[in-house]
């Protein structure tokens, strides 16, 4: 490479840095459910070696009633030592997960594409910049560490048609990459076992370091034998997956009425699923069905890449015959696999490594499109344009759309309670209700940003889980965090305690003020200026004098 | 083996799917225009023939205006109340946001009148571009307000996979022809249409018959390798 080659390198991976770090502790404002989790548990484990349940070092986490990889917990851990526990130590990894994978694009494009720098900048410019990749690598989840360490084997795998040994480093990133994340326990054994087959001829020629790949291989999954009968290894599947008797009965339709109906509905549902995934609607326009996943009225990738969609694929065929191209299909090909078990339509967070795929093969077709413009002037204003239009459209969608209409999927207003608790000298000292019914997360966000103790909390949930951290047990998780409980109301008890009980219009109703003495006390508005939370005291006395002239007349 | 009737199998796939029946069952004359254009479209796949081309444009061309006239989705232009609504809540955060950069005259001209027309033109135009629509009633993603049918049977759909992936890499001109103008004409073409986007339905013929007759290809060659 030239120095001139190097520096639009450095500018384009530096510049998918800044995006990716820019406003990371505001946008998005807050932490979901899953990112609490995480953030809590590396706190606890950072404090006491254990997580929150006072399980040490675990092979996979407990999060409420489903089970989360642990690699981005144990990864976030050194990011609360380093920057405190925090929302931006949250965000962190999944950030430079997103670089890792921008910079890993660059290797496999430079190694496959016979050193063509053009095309592997572009394709780069596309992984960095797409719509979906800043976004997933914005916020904590496990399926973008997942996904780093998925792309980051490739260029091993792709050095090791030259240099058979670069296939243990490889075998090795890939194992690991099924501790990220669920999908990647499919994606990475078939894509494994693909790859062997795709290019056996070669490989055989070192039968050696193949035998020692597969030995590395295998004993990178081998900590996922400890938990294979427990129950917290497919729990996820189970509740997402289709299988079940109950759900053919309730969805299956006329094929109730058929022999081998199930079966049938089973392969329907796969196919319509599984097509989903490449369908342009979904790709192209139609956000991922998930508020909290999507960035509002932009789908993963702008509506223009249709057409350097198809173009690419074209030429992916055209030129099939090269490794990079022959990796590239298996991925396309495996990598919905395991959304498509799921019963969720598009869950674009359990295909991360497909929509890498489609972005590789877009960037393909840019590049070949780019090429058959010969007229230089209209080539530069094309590409300014489209810079012009997608980078316009992010930045209205995500940095201004995103920030406001996808807050409260980040707690944002649970986080303004607890800094105006904090704040308030008049209610710093006061016992207060927050109610879960409809934030499950509430609890353990609060948890993380109040750097609770995690000996105390520990001393709580671990009785609850008993000696079944990895089994199917199930329990409403409660937290009192001092002078904040963090659990659903119990009318029946909490209006008899001088407190104050902080919910949001559906927790607390009109006839529930009037009924139990309310009186309030605090609003707490979210980012489109909405009330969402109220905060009411309770009035012990009143109530029960209330209660005692309803009982004599 | 038998030799391959190809006119019996495009027009065993121009029957064998719910949609046609649907189609004539509801308006004979549209029915009968999809079947021409669906055999004049299969007949240009492999070989441009002039004069049936000229045919298929003229046909196309009178059933895009039929369908344009009786389906022509009036809500481009119109924004609604809900819609107003919401457009009257982002403005709040853009101003916020961006300023002078959204509250000059013709950034606001843009957001009020430009964007929401463009919108849903991509809606129309990606709506019709999704395969799960044709075979699947567009389930996982069922549309709200929009009354889903199975228009083909998704056993079909393999055909159609490889009969696409042979007019990729084919690069047959007229189906690539036929797909661009039918997109276009389909995005101003309501949603609520009832017989669906029907300007499609000649496509997903030639390429389904297409597919088919590959498959139907591979086996008699394997067939007749075998006897050998």
């Amino acid at each position: 490479m030239s120095i001139r080659q190097v520096g639009i390198l450095g500018a384009i991976l530096l510049l998918s840095l800044l995006v990716r770090l820019y406003k990371l502790d505001t946008i998005p404002f807050g932490l979901n459910i899953d990112e609490a989790s995480m953030g809590y548990n590396a706190y606890s484990l950072l404090q006491t070696g254990k997580d929150r349940y006072g399980e040490a070092f675990p092979v996979i986490f407990r999060s409420f009633g489903s089970f989360q990889a642990p690699l981005y917990t144990y990864f976030t851990v050194p990011a609360i030592f380093l920057f405190g526990a925090n929302i931006f130590a949250v965000h962190l990894v999944s950030a430079l997960s997103g670089f890792i994978v921008v910079c890993a694009t660059f290797l496999i494009g430079y190694l496959g594409l016979k050193q063509n720098f053009r095309q592997t900048i572009v394709i780069t410019i596309v992984v960095a910049f797409t719509p979906w990749s800043i976004l997933f690598t914005r916020f904590a989840t496990e399926a973008s560490l997942g996904l780093a360490l998925f792309v980051f084997s490739i260029p091993f795998f792709i050095l090791s048609l030259r240099k058979i040994y670069f296939f243990i480093p490889a075998s090795f990133f890939l194992g690991l990459a099924t501790h990220a994340y669920y999908s990647e326990r499919v994606i990475s054994v078939i894509f494994f076992i693909g790859f062997i087959f795709l290019f056996l001829k070669k490989l055989l020629m070192n039968k050696k370091w193949l035998i020692c790949g597969i030995c590395v291989f295998v004993a990178t999954l081998l900590p996922h034998m400890a938990i294979f009968g427990s129950g917290a290894f497919s729990r996820r599947l189970e509740q997402v997956n289709y299988f079940s008797e109950a759900t053919f009965l309730e969805q299956g339709g006329n094929l109730r009425n058929f022999p081998f109906g199930k079966s049938m509905y089973i392969a329907r549902e796969f196919s319509s699923q599984y097509l989903a995934y490449f369908s342009p609607r979904n790709l192209f326009f139609d956000p991922d069905p998930q508020g909290a996943r999507s960035i509002p009225d932009l789908s993963v990738f702008y509506s223009w890449m249709v057409t350097p969609f198809f173009i690419g694929i074209y030429y992916l065929f055209k030129k099939r015959s090269l490794p990079i191209n022959k990796i590239l299909i298996l991925v396309v090909l495996i990598s919905p696999i395991p959304a498509s078990l799921t019963r969720d339509p598009f869950y674009t967070i359990r295909t991360l490594d497909y929509l890498w795929s489609i972005s590789f093969i877009i960037g393909i077709g840019i590049y070949n499109l780019l090429t058959k413009i010969h007229y230089f002037y209209f080539k530069v204003g094309l590409i300014l344009t489209f810079l012009f239009f997608s980078i316009t459209i992010f930045y209205v969608s995500y940095f201004v759309l995103f920030k406001y209409e996808r807050a409260e999927n980040f707690g944002y207003s649970y986080i303004k309670l607890f800094e105006f608790i904090e704040q308030n000298k008049n209610f710093s000292q006061k016992n207060f209700v927050i109610d879960t019914s409809r934030e499950l997360g509430a609890g353990v966000r609060m948890a993380f940003l109040k750097k609770y103790d995690p000996l105390k909390l520990q001393q709580t949930l671990k009785p609850k889980v008993g000696n079944m951290y990895y089994g199917s047990v199930e329990f409403v998780e409660e937290y009192a965090l001092d002078n904040i409980e963090v659990r659903p109301i119990f009318w029946k008890g909490d209006v008899y305690k001088e407190q104050i009980l902080v919910g949001d219009s559906l927790a607390i109703s009109e006839g529930q003020i009037k009924e139990h003495k309310l009186k309030l006390e605090f609003e707490i508005k979210d980012l489109t200026d909405r009330v969402s939370l109220k905060g009411y005291s309770t009035n012990p006395k009143e109530k029960q004098e209330s209660d005692r002239m309803k009982n004599i007349f | 083996m038998m030799p391959i009737n190809y006119n019996l199998l495009i027009l065993a796939t121009i029957f064998g799917n719910f949609w046609i029946w649907r189609v004539l069952k509801e308006n004979i004359i549209v029915g009968i225009f999809l079947v021409i254009l669906s055999l004049l479209l299969f007949n240009q796949v492999t070989k441009v023939q002039k004069k049936q081309l000229v045919a298929l444009v003229i046909v196309f061309t009178i059933l895009s205006i039929f369908i344009l006239k009786s389906s022509f989705d009036q809500n481009i232009f119109i924004t609604s109340a809900e819609e107003q609504s919401l457009q009257n809540t982002r403005h709040r955060f853009y101003a916020a946001e961006l300023g002078p950069l959204f509250t000059n005259k013709l950034s606001l001209h843009f957001y009020k009148d430009v964007s929401w027309s463009i919108n849903k033109l991509e809606r129309n135009l990606f709506n019709n571009l999704d395969i799960n629509l044709y075979f699947f009633g567009s389930h996982p993603r069922e549309r709200a307000g929009i009354g889903e049918f199975d228009k083909y049977p998704w056993i079909l759909l393999p055909f159609f996979l490889v009969g696409l992936f042979l007019e990729i890499k084919n690069r047959y001109i007229v189906i690539a022809i036929y797909l661009i103008a039918a997109s276009l004409i389909s995005m101003f073409s309501s949603l609520l249409y009832p017989l669906g986007p029907v300007l499609f339905f000649p496509l997903i013929n030639a390429v389904i018959a297409h597919g088919l007759i590959y498959c139907f290809r591979q086996k008699k060659n394997k067939m007749e390798g075998l006897k050998l």
